[in-house]
């Protein structure tokens, strides 16, 4: 019992010295991407509306998810929206990744999270698991599985997102 | 639910302060987003016994299965010592069928702490301290990881220490391993010093160190390393197992698994090859394991596919690292926008002298699949999977030949409604007991996003099984709430099967009642 007793305290003592909730509310993280490159979400904040979706190769709703993130990365890259496919395979099955991700011609940005360590940062437990963030940095929708027709759903949240005159 | 007094209120106790601790973190507004995930899961039905000596259905007994997980974690990052601190939290709640009581003699586990972990990064060095998980190179000698629907879980509660400076990177964890399905009490040790001179490019080894508290006492040294030019990556890796003494494992659920009288001594050793041309990914996987032991904290590549269709996954082929050899190719491509291409085929089999290539000598328990799928979308509104597998075993007792075929075709009805239909197929000739066969399964589908969806399934045979029938329906009822609440509800009947991970496996009895699960985060 002393152990938990010992915890509660540590908590409590730490908690002073933790984030303001204002600070908290915007996550930042670095990642590697498919060619060894370092990726700092903070850097790509700003432009426009980021989807990070978390996934993994034995993952097949996943999957199924990441043709439609493709169309929408076509679509509306160019008008500021950055899209961001995290693959927490471990380091085991991170080499099936790289081919997967080039056989299929994916083009937007794919990291690297061995650990979950950034799906854990997010709240996210199970796969898939998908995180909407505005161009201040704020997380406005979390959303986890998969079903026909979520990108839809989506997309509408993203033409939100945009400005009429990123729009164009 | 047996629990005696005492334990019960130090049940109570430990929840009192595990809620405490959580409001304290709240009220002090920690972070805006601050979330709580959890996780239910609840069985109520009838399963088979698989020590039943009845026929289907009077081998089944009551099925009642609960597990609740409650979790969180937090990172703290503005800290007097060091950069950032992240501590994490899972209380569990276990109570688990008769079946799994009497084959895995699980018992009713309630634990706070079931994972406390805390993580400090300070510059170039990273402490953990509590439950930790890792996996050296491509896990030859050290692989630790949990699966929840498995029952397993190889991670040590102890520490971790990393140490990064420029291109260098070195790690040492010790800890001790927690009794639970496929894994014993032990405690290990180990060691990873890991050279990165350019992106693409590593070389690294590793010494594990397993104590011998319930497994033989081991040493496991290993190298690995690779490169990559251009379209071209290469990856080695080369492990020992080195035993000190001729105690023998007591883990009573590795006997089927291990084969008698094997080599206690041994090496694996795995090479991969990526070749990226024309629009062409080419993948070839190459294993030659001879470690001469199942060990549940090596799990190396298992070198084929793991994930295909119902049917085909439904009793798949399980890797063994004792003594094996095989070799996979994976090819995939996108010939055009709207069409994914891709095909597998992998071999394996027991040793045979010093033969590299495994043989189909069926005394040396061969195993070959040929896998191949396309994904079409043709339309916005459209989209279309088709595939077949073709696939032969054999080892003591056992002799199939199957061959399946499936499809599956979603349509979009309008932004928010879309159907799903999938079939599947597969003819199984038992050459042991000479009987042919045929498996279906058919599922429809209607989703409504975001709220969720409805699936229908059936599945049947044409051989009237005495262990679990031949015919099972269920319906499964998805339900979404604000993205942060999923919620599925099933009824019907569930075929059993064998569940594979990573080269872990699990059986999972037939199954008939009702099941919710939850998941959530609040």
């Amino acid at each position: 019992m002393n152990r938990y007793i010992l915890i509660l305290v540590l908590l409590t003592v730490l908690i002073p010295l933790s984030v303001s909730a204002e600070e908290a509310s915007t996550v930042d993280f670095t990642l590697e991407d498919l060619d060894g490159e370092l990726f700092t979400l903070s850097e790509h904040i700003g432009s426009g509306p980021v989807v990070i979706d978390f996934w993994a190769t034995w993952c097949k709703p996943c999957k199924d998810t990441m043709p439609h993130l493709q169309k929408l990365h076509e679509k509306y890259n160019e008008q500021g929206l950055t899209v961001i496919a995290v693959s927490t395979d471990s380091p085991k099955s991170q080499s099936k990744v790289k081919p997967f991700i080039r056989s299929r011609r994916y083009t937007y940005t794919v990291l690297f999270d061995p650990n979950s360590e950034v799906l854990k940062l997010f709240q996210g437990c199970n796969l898939p698991y998908r995180v909407l963030i505005d161009k201040n940095g704020e997380v406005v929708e979390t959303h986890m599985g998969y079903s026909p027709g979520d990108e839809k759903i989506l997309e509408e949240k993203i033409k939100e997102m945009l400005t009429p005159s990123e729009q164009q | 639910m047996k629990r005696c007094s005492l334990a019960h209120y130090s049940v109570i106790n430990l929840k009192i302060l595990f809620i405490l601790t959580l409001i304290i973190f709240a009220k002090r507004g920690i972070s805006a987003d601050f979330k709580i995930n959890l996780q239910i899961r609840y069985d109520n039905g009838r399963e088979v016994n698989p020590g039943s000596t009845h026929q289907f259905p009077d081998n089944q007994i009551n099925r009642r299965f609960f597990e609740k997980i409650y979790s969180t974690e937090r990172l703290f990052t503005q800290l007097p010592v060091g950069d950032q601190l992240r501590l994490g939290f899972r209380w569990l709640e276990l109570q688990p069928s008769d079946v799994d009581a009497q084959l895995y003699h699980f018992e009713d586990e309630h634990r706070l702490d079931d994972k406390i972990y805390a993580q400090l990064k300070l510059k170039r060095w990273e402490f953990w301290l509590g439950d930790v998980y890792e996996t050296f190179g491509r896990g030859l000698t050290f692989n630790l990881f949990e699966n929840r629907d498995l029952y397993f879980d190889s991670g040590l509660r102890g520490g971790k220490v990393t140490y990064r400076k420029g291109k260098l990177r070195f790690k040492t964890i010790y800890g001790q391993s927690r009794r639970w399905y496929l894994v014993e009490k032990e405690r290990l040790g180990g060691i990873n010093l890991e050279y990165k001179p350019s992106p693409g490019y590593n070389i690294g080894g590793n010494l594990v160190f397993q104590d011998g508290l319930n497994y033989d006492r081991r040493y496991m040294p290993g190298i690995y390393g690779g490169f990559e030019i251009g379209p071209v990556s290469l990856y080695y890796e080369y492990a020992q197992s080195r035993i000190d003494n001729d105690s023998t494992s007591t883990n009573f659920y590795l006997t089927d698994i291990i084969s008698s009288g094997s080599s206690k001594q041994g090496d694996g050793t795995f090479i991969g090859l990526d070749v990226y041309l024309l629009g062409v990914s080419a993948q070839f996987n190459y294993k030659y394991y001879k470690f001469g032991v199942d060990n549940p904290f090596q799990t190396p590549p298992i070198v084929q596919r793991e994930y295909t269709t119902h049917l085909m996954s439904s009793h798949p082929h399980l890797p063994l690292i004792d003594d094996q050899l095989g070799f996979e190719i994976d090819l995939s491509s996108a010939p055009l926008d709207q069409v994914i291409i891709n095909l597998n085929f992998s071999r394996a089999g027991r040793h045979d002298g010093r033969k590299l290539i495994p043989s189909l000598n069926e005394d040396f328990a061969p195993f070959w699949e040929l896998y191949i799928e396309g994904e079409l979308y043709p339309h916005d509104k459209w989209s279309l999977k088709l595939g077949t597998g073709w696939n032969e075993e054999a080892r003591s007792n056992f002799w199939q030949e199957k061959v399946g075929v499936f499809s599956e075709a979603i349509y979009s009805i309008n932004n928010y409604w879309s159907f799903t239909l999938t079939d599947e197929i597969m003819w199984i000739d038992d050459l042991i007991e000479d009987v042919k066969y045929k498996d279906y399964y058919l599922s429809t589908s209607v989703a409504r996003a975001p709220y969720g969806s409805m699936n229908l399934s059936y599945e049947a045979s044409s051989l009237d099984s005495d262990v679990e029938g031949d015919r099972w329906l269920g319906i499964e009822l998805a339900v979404n709430i604000t993205g942060e609440h999923r919620i599925l509800l099933f009824g019907g009947r569930e075929r059993g099967g064998l569940k594979c991970t990573s080269g872990v496996c699990r059986p999972v009895q037939p199954f008939e009642g009702f099941r919710i699960t939850y998941d959530g985060r609040f």
